[in-house]
């Protein structure tokens, strides 16, 4: 069985990594692997917005894959946006291989309050989770306690569950299984 | 499940491709195009449930793009989004038509509501359309279908009567769509926003009849546990159909009598006069001049009654109206069923033609109905037609040119009730007429059932 491949960009705290890799391992998902560090992506960089397009760093990431992956997330601490929307806590590409994840907005300190690592840590695995599940080819779900439910705010992140409704459960199994027989 | 469709308009491909990329991850079918005239073919060319367009485009803006959309869809949402906010164009924006103006880059919140609160009404909107189209469908003027000269003769006495608020009788064989006739003229009149009340008189027992009507007060008779409104009165400043008015007893012919002269009655049990104003239709398929003769029929009612009268014919007399009848009847049942029924083989409808139809209009609506829900093809094939009116069946009953109708009638129908064991439910399904229809037919023909070893 092929790899979903784990990515740290920038500054990265090691703890905090390990602990998403832990959580997400509690998830039936392909095994895990570590990749190799990246440094901040500059080319990447939007000064007015004092952001990062997410997508110019997804596109760097899929000219790179190992072999043996099947998907690769990328976890960073920069914030991240589109050129259309002012932020985003991930992006990735529908039905493909690449994903990223800012933790920049998902920390608590962020809205200026104690820091969290047991929330923080929730949440990331949530945001792997949704951004994996649109590589695997799931749109948003309109179950509210969905893990693919759109989150267009923290709150709405902390209101899903980690894991898939019935129904993008369903579709991702599927998508999973093709994918992995196509590997073969 | 459909998907919404979004068209992206917007000239930068790196804001049309990030736009597109996250409406496709919110599940939307989405199209994008670099200016104002690939949209505007789009937009003549496909069905469309929104459109966001960039302000800024060279050629033709974005406002001029809205401008033909309300020209060619004025239904379709269109969002105006902007990286250079200006209060003149967001005026100028809304002055237009547009839906709603959005500053890029987006807040996810904001775009995310808008656009799903928009999709949202453009799906109701769509279903009240389909639905509003559908109802439709169920009642119109156009459902009594027919061309041929008696029919066109009926639609016209219905159209020159329906206006004013003169009585009308209504006679007509059962299953010619006399219900039909009165609806047509409570809806073409000035009462078709206010009730319409068919009474089926001649379906119970004289006491219940008058507590239906009248309407009782509390306590007026054993199981009178609350005040109960009657018919007459529920069709207050509406019309009241009196269906089967032949049916009913002597001592009710009386108190609607009494009503009809006065316009007041009082519920039963009441003491106070109640004052209506309600049209009157009644109908019947009774010989009343017969009945008058008998005694079984007041005079004096009748008189009230038949101020205008309408003959409604018989489907065997006006069998050039059977084609569009069966076209109407799939049409109907399809809708109803789901089923996409385009039409009729030759065989089927030259069997339909050669039947008489005893049940009229309702044993053929019936029979299609039956045709529409057995049919496994597009096409209503013979055997999809309910047995007893195949030819096989009617051979049985050696037709020949001098035989009457009514022979034919007593036979068939006494052979179907023998069939079905007297079962007057299922032989009434049968038959294609209701229950109240095939007493009287039993009683008419004065039909028995066998003893056992008859």
């Amino acid at each position: 069985m092929r790899h979903i491949y784990v990515k740290t960009i920038g500054t990265v705290e090691a703890a905090i990594v390990e602990r998403v890799l832990e959580s997400l391992s509690t998830l039936t998902l392909n095994p895990l692997k570590l990749a190799a560090h990246d440094e901040y992506p500059l080319f990447a960089f939007e000064p007015k917005r004092n952001q990062y397009y997410a997508k110019k760093i997804i596109e760097n990431l899929a000219g790179e894959l190992p072999a043996d992956c099947e998907k690769l997330i990328g976890l960073t601490d920069i914030d991240l946006c589109t050129p259309v929307l002012t932020f985003v806590y991930g992006e990735a590409q529908l039905g493909g291989s690449v994903a990223i994840v800012s933790f920049n907005r998902l920390r608590q300190e962020f809205y200026y309050l104690p820091r969290n690592d047991t929330l923080l840590i929730e949440r990331i695995t949530k945001e792997c989770v949704h951004e994996l599940g649109h590589c695997y080819g799931l749109f948003h779900c309109n179950d509210s306690r969905c893990v693919m439910c759109f989150s267009s705010s923290i709150l709405s992140i902390d209101n899903k569950r980690k894991n898939f409704c019935i129904g993008c459960k369903g579709f991702f199994d599927t998508a999973r299984r093709k994918e992995n027989y196509a590997s073969k | 499940m459909h998907r919404s469709r979004i068209l992206v308009v917007d000239d930068e491909e790196i804001m049309r491709s990030s736009l597109s990329d996250w409406l496709r991850e919110d599940g939307y079918d989405v199209v994008a195009v670099e200016n104002g005239y690939k949209a505007l073919d789009k937009i003549k060319s496909e069905e469309w449930d929104l459109a966001v367009v960039d302000l800024k485009m060279p050629k033709m803006d974005g406002i001029e793009v809205l401008k033909k959309v309300n020209q060619i869809r004025p239904r379709l949402p269109v969002i105006i989004i902007t990286a250079y906010a200006t209060i003149d164009s967001a005026v100028m924006a809304m002055k237009e038509g547009a839906t709603d103006y959005i500053v890029k880059p987006f807040n996810p919140e904001e775009i995310s509501r808008v656009i799903g609160k928009l999709v949202e009404h453009q799906r109701l909107l769509k279903e009240n359309i389909r639905l509003r189209r559908a109802l439709a469908k169920r009642f119109k003027f156009q459902d009594l279908v027919g061309k041929s000269p008696k029919m066109l003769r009926v639609i016209e006495m219905i159209k020159t009567v329906a206006p004013t608020k003169s009585t009308v009788l209504i006679r007509g064989e059962s299953g010619t769509g006399k219900e039909l006739v009165a609806r047509a003229i409570h809806e073409l009149g000035p009462r078709k926003k206010l009730p319409f009340i068919a009474a089926a008189c001649g379906a119970m027992p004289e006491s219940l009849l008058e507590a239906e009507l009248f309407g009782y007060e509390k306590g007026a008779f054993t199981g009178a546990v609350s005040q109960h409104k009657g018919w007459i009165e529920m069709a207050d400043k509406g019309t009241l159909l009196l269906d089967e008015i032949g049916d009913i007893s002597l001592k009710t012919q009386v108190d609607l009598l009494r009503f009809l002269q006065e316009r007041e009655f009082h519920r039963i049990g009441g003491k106070a006069p109640i004052s209506i104003d309600v049209r009157i239709i009644a109908a019947t398929n009774k010989g009343l001049e017969d009945m008058i003769a008998q005694g079984a029929f007041r005079e004096d009612l009748y008189y009230r009654l038949n101020v205008i009268t309408i003959e409604v014919p018989p489907l065997r007399e006006r069998k050039e109206d059977i084609p569009i009848l069966v076209e109407h009847f799939i049409e109907k049942c399809s809708l109803d069923t789901g089923k996409t029924i385009d039409g009729i083989s030759e065989p089927a409808m030259k069997a339909i033609m050669e039947y008489n139809w005893p049940g009229n209009i309702r044993q053929l609506e019936n029979a299609i109905e039956h045709a529409v829900v057995i049919a496994d093809d597009v096409e209503i094939q013979l055997e999809h037609l309910p047995h007893q009116f195949s030819a096989k069946v009617l051979r049985g009953y050696e037709i020949k040119p001098d035989v009457p109708l009514e022979v034919i009638e007593r036979a068939h129908i006494l052979h179907v009730l023998d069939a079905n064991d007297w079962h007057i439910k299922r032989a009434a399904t049968i038959l294609g007429i209701n229950r109240v229809t095939l007493y009287n037919k039993i009683k008419k023909y004065d039909l028995r059932k066998k003893k056992e070893g008859q």
